[in-house]
């Protein structure tokens, strides 16, 4: 099926980053751009107008700078998490520069996928996850066993066995004494 | 009738015009034949990747396999919703069970008591938070029995106070 041939994850922060100190994911940028050709106009603006700014405000992410001849403007971003982004800046003016070099600065190298759910947490419980020891009587730690189940439900439907039943006719019948296994005098040790 | 179209060409700097007309109607009688078929092909061999053999290689066979796997897709979505009802539905009768109490019962006491909360929630409850559970069950069941409920020896559970307001 087509949503399971396309790679999907859940929503998740690197490290779980911006808990204590946030710390900016991106550590490279590298701008490759033609000096003469005019698909690399705004990258060129970008470089004369932005770049100071961007790299003062920024002292954390260093930036690269690769002029080629005829080919292409990309940039290049690098994230600690060793991923690395390549987006084609063909014939985008400054702005757009201005805005994509924000977008590779505010994501994490996480690759961007289908989120599955839109929350996650590592703690999912307050109370204490249910275990089958949850709703028990803690009487049942020190218990010796064989022990008569005496859950409160289940008492009404207990049904007693048929030795138990014989044994409870008997007991009724009158000038009949049951004597219990090994209280004769003779059985008992001495 | 042919199909006459004008038009004109002009010099930018010397601003001269010359004005033709052209025949258009055999041009209209060619039909164009369409994408190459590599790219539909693609779309199917992208959604088969995954497959075993020549399933994800060979055309005829990736496209009866994705057909089939959408096909699926289709109408599982409408099962999904239909078994994780079926779930919750067993968790939450596993939950009330441990309190003295039936799945039945219990949502019936959630309900006239005016509690939301949805079956997908109340499994969610039972899980992870057991002791708000438990106190749903104790208070549905504590208004059931007020309601007249005598089903199956329904216990009144202790510490629910409701002063008959419920």
């Amino acid at each position: 099926m087509a949503s399971r041939a396309i790679p999907s994850d859940f929503v998740k922060s690197v490290l779980q980053n911006g808990v204590g100190r946030h710390i900016c994911q991106l550590q490279r940028l590298t701008l490759k751009f033609c000096k003469e050709s005019g698909t690399s106009r705004g990258v060129r603006d970008f470089i004369e107008n932005h770049l100071i700014d961007f790299t003062r405000s920024n002292p954390g992410i260093v930036v690269y700078l690769k002029p080629r001849r005829h080919r292409t403007p990309y940039l290049v971003g690098e994230y600690l998490n060793t991923e690395s982004v390549y987006l084609n800046v063909h014939k985008n003016d400054q702005e757009e520069v201005c805005k994509w070099v924000e977008h590779l600065r505010t994501r994490s190298g996480e690759p961007i996928v289908r989120l599955r759910k839109k929350w996650f947490t590592n703690n999912p419980s307050i109370q204490g996850i249910w275990t089958p020891f949850t709703n028990k009587d803690t009487r049942w730690n020190i218990a010796q066993f064989p022990e008569l189940v005496e859950d409160e439900h289940k008492a009404a439907e207990y049904e007693s066995s048929a030795t138990e039943d014989i044994l409870e006719m008997f007991r009724q019948m009158k000038n009949v004494e049951v004597i219990e296994e090994g209280t004769l005098e003779k059985d008992v040790p001495k | 009738m042919d199909i006459m179209q004008p038009f004109s060409l002009t010099d930018g700097k010397n601003k001269c015009w010359l004005l033709a007309m052209v025949f258009l109607t055999a041009c209209r009688f060619t039909r164009s034949r369409g994408p190459d078929p590599f790219w539909r092909r693609q779309m199917y061999f992208r959604m088969a990747w995954r497959y075993y053999g020549r399933s994800r290689n060979c055309w005829v066979l990736a496209l009866r396999r994705v057909h089939k796997a959408l096909k699926k897709a289709t109408l599982a979505r409408q099962l999904k919703k239909i078994q994780m009802r079926k779930l919750w539905g067993q968790r939450i009768n596993a939950g009330c069970y441990e309190h003295g109490c039936e799945k039945d019962i219990f949502l019936e006491g959630i309900a006239q008591s005016n509690i939301g909360l949805n079956k997908q929630m109340l499994a969610q409850l039972a899980i992870y938070e057991p002791r708000t559970f438990k106190s749903l069950v104790d208070l549905a069941k504590k208004q059931q029995l007020e309601a007249g409920i005598t089903q199956n020896g329904l216990v009144a559970p202790s510490g629910v106070i409701t002063r008959g307001m419920l």
